[in-house]
């Protein structure tokens, strides 16, 4: 064998590298957490313009809830509420390892799939009441 | 996490502690402002200022806005460390981070002070 080949040897361990990983419902929610944090970073500048608007008069309030109300405005508040339960529900999560409390694999996918479920509900929910409930 | 931290442990535990404790105060803040704004969605102007006007009202509202900056910035500092390798890049955007989040909670506690005052009026 040359030393450039390209595979190595099946009968080998291949070295762990995060491509040859297949996804796992563990390693998503990991990345996506710290995802869903950098998008409500993003969404606190929105909460100073919303502040900003409110202090600055009516026609600034109106200027940026009407922004809000279009579809791009509509779609960013749908991410910016996803990210909100998300980052929640996975947070809350993480504060139960910090207590020792959840490590057990069977625990560990269970409370993964309830964050899922509850980032997606919760996040139709507030919209079916925006929506629908005014 | 990785083999290019510039702070020491001690910082490190600091970080970790900050971060967990306002994660514990944004459990409530957060529940709170997301029920607030899901509740004036559809509020005129002026009622929405009024209700922000009222002093627990705003002092509330500056302490989830000081809150999530901070813990914005401890997230974001924690991903930079993980991220970018090189040390001095590392402290520059941790640095544009600190600051930024600095500058935005204290224009925000500016516009919560013009809330009150012209809430009151």
């Amino acid at each position: 064998m040359s030393l450039s080949s390209p595979q190595p040897p099946s009968s080998r361990p291949l070295a762990p590298h995060l491509q040859i990983y297949r996804p796992q419902l563990t390693s998503i929610l990991s990345i996506m957490h710290r995802l869903t944090g950098m998008g409500l970073s993003c969404g606190a500048l929105l909460i100073v313009v919303w502040l900003g608007a409110l202090a600055m008069g009516q026609e600034h309030y109106y200027g940026v809830t009407g922004w809000l109300s279009s579809p791009l405005g509509t779609t960013l508040l749908f991410g910016w509420a996803f990210c909100f339960y998300f980052h929640f529900a996975n947070g809350i999560r993480h504060l139960f390892w910090d207590m020792g409390w959840g490590y057990e694999l069977k625990t560990v996918y269970r409370s993964g799939w309830i964050v899922v479920c509850s980032a997606f509900g919760f996040t139709l929910l507030t919209f079916w009441k925006i929506l629908y409930h005014s | 996490m990785t083999h290019f931290h510039t702070q020491n442990n001690a910082d490190g535990f600091k970080v970790w502690k900050g971060q967990r404790l306002s994660a514990v105060v944004l459990i409530m803040l957060g529940i709170w402002f997301l029920a607030s704004i899901l509740n004036n969605a559809h509020a005129d102007y002026s009622s929405v200022l009024t209700w922000a006007a009222q002093p627990w009202i705003s002092a509330l509202l500056a302490l989830f806005v000081g809150t999530s900056f901070y813990h914005s910035a401890l997230g974001l500092q924690v991903i930079i460390e993980d991220y970018i390798p090189h040390p001095l890049w590392q402290k520059i955007l941790i640095y544009t981070v600190n600051i930024m989040s600095f500058s935005m909670v204290m224009l925000s506690w500016f516009f919560i002070l013009r809330i009150m005052i012209i809430g009151s009026r």
